[in-house]
């Protein structure tokens, strides 16, 4: 029994596994299927999610958790707009509240993480001062003036210098990366593939 | 036609490395692991739950196993199984948070089978793993991780997988609170700003070398040394073609 549970999981996933990579190299019809199976899945496990982080947060404001108790009416908010969307009742409700709503607060978030960078990299300066921390100093104050109004003769001396730290230094150590990134997405998925790595199993 | 043969080759050398390497290291040929500080830190934060007996935040991020991210996300679940079994053994289970829909049963699974492998599937609860937003709203994900992670049962947090420049948010909170804290992911951005917040970065493909540091299983190790050789070859490769352009040879 223990081994079917541990076996049926595994000879799913590798026949899949197979199937999508044999589909994109040869067969695209058979990997944009699989491909659409997947996707169906991500929605129910998105269903599955929003119950998840619902279920928390009514078990939380039933303690008195403030925070909780607004998301589960955000929650619901959401739902009967949508609702009275589909009726006919609002038009476009869930889409304005949507933009009203949450599009700032992202791009609040999002404008907060350049100070949070800005004081990170000043401490990073106090705490280690040491040749990197320097380099680091530099090429921002560097990046920071190159990106300000100059006269034409200043320009003339930093943009050559900013041209080389973007499409050289910046644009090496990227490449650098993301290539390792893909080896070590390559050995994983064979990991995978083959049935020697089970995130999916339940034993 | 090249592109498929490229991409063929490269598998099936990669799949040879891999099955070469493994056979070496289960005959018992040693293997030597460089010292990588975030994952002696991940060790020692892991002890000081324990002793303690405050829990662990740790989140695999974003990258939904349908997605060009997924193998950052399954680096994630592999290095949260080993944080999951050392909790269990010890009865202290972590808080994990995930950002994408299809990571959510994937994490719970992890955790249940760690549990499992220690007998203490009794003390495994779903409701321990929080799914906080859909993997297209980055800071709102990075906003309830950052809360989580500050809840006072909390000792430290780890985020390995795939995250972006949300990664701050993270960051910052866990710097406020002067935890201990291990940032890793597969986006420069997210792990250039990691290393302005701590020294405990994990970069890029150093993601996917977690399991064999914290499991040290011989498959694990095997991966990490064929990922080496690999990126050797690669290096080798540019370096010839740069050559071979340079002197005319390739057009």
């Amino acid at each position: 029994m223990a081994l079917l549970k541990r076996g049926i999981p595994t000879i799913v996933a590798v026949i899949a596994g197979l199937a999508t990579l044999t589909g994109l190299l040869l067969l695209p019809d058979v990997s944009n299927l699989i491909l659409e199976w997947a996707a169906f899945l991500a929605t129910v496990a998105l269903l599955l999610g929003i119950l998840n982080l619902l279920s928390i947060h009514l078990r939380r404001t039933v303690t008195g958790n403030m925070f909780s108790l607004v998301l589960v009416a955000a929650m619901l908010a959401m739902f009967g707009l949508a609702l009275t969307d589909a009726f006919g009742f609002t038009e476009d409700g869930v889409q304005q509240l949507f933009t009203l709503v949450q599009v700032p607060l992202e791009a609040a978030l999002a404008s907060l993480l350049a100070f949070f960078l800005l004081f990170a990299g000043i401490r990073l300066w106090q705490q280690q001062r040491n040749r990197w921390s320097i380099l680091f100093l530099l090429t921002v104050l560097l990046l920071l003036i190159s990106q300000s109004p100059l006269p034409i003769s200043v320009e003339g001396v930093i943009n050559p210098v900013r041209s080389f730290i973007y499409d050289v230094i910046v644009t090496a150590g990227v490449r650098g990366f993301l290539l390792g990134v893909a080896l070590g997405t390559v050995t994983l998925s064979l990991r995978l593939l083959a049935g020697l790595e089970r995130p999916y199993s339940s034993s | 036609m090249n592109d498929l043969l490229l991409v063929l080759s490269v598998i099936v050398l990669t799949a040879l490395l891999l099955l070469l390497t493994w056979a070496r290291l289960r005959r018992g040929v040693p293997v030597g692991l460089r010292p990588h500080p975030a994952y002696r830190t991940l060790r020692y934060l892991m002890g000081r739950s324990v002793e303690s007996g405050r829990r662990l935040h740790m989140t695999p991020g974003r990258g939904a196993l349908h997605s060009p991210q997924g193998p950052a996300g399954v680096a994630g679940l592999l290095a949260l199984e080993e944080l999951a079994k050392q909790s269990s053994d010890s009865g202290v289970a972590p808080v994990v948070s995930v950002g994408a829909a299809t990571l959510l049963s994937a994490a719970q699974g992890t955790v249940r089978r760690a549990y499992a492998t220690s007998g203490r599937v009794t003390d495994f609860h779903l409701r321990d793993t929080h799914f906080l937003a859909d993997r297209a709203y980055p800071f709102v994900f990075a906003a309830g991780a950052t809360l989580l992670a500050q809840q006072p049962d909390v000792e430290s947090s780890v985020a390995l997988g795939h995250l972006g420049a949300e990664m701050g948010l993270l960051a910052e909170g866990g710097r406020r609170r002067d935890a201990g804290q291990i940032l890793g992911s597969d986006d420069p951005v997210a792990s250039a700003v990691a290393t302005a917040f701590t020294p405990n970065a994990v970069w890029g493909e150093e993601l996917f070398a977690a399991p064999a540091y914290l499991q040290r299983s011989p498959l694990q190790l095997a991966s990490l040394r064929t990922q080496d050789i690999l990126r050797w070859l690669a290096a080798l490769g540019i370096l010839g073609i740069a050559a071979l352009r340079m002197l005319g040879i390739l057009g």
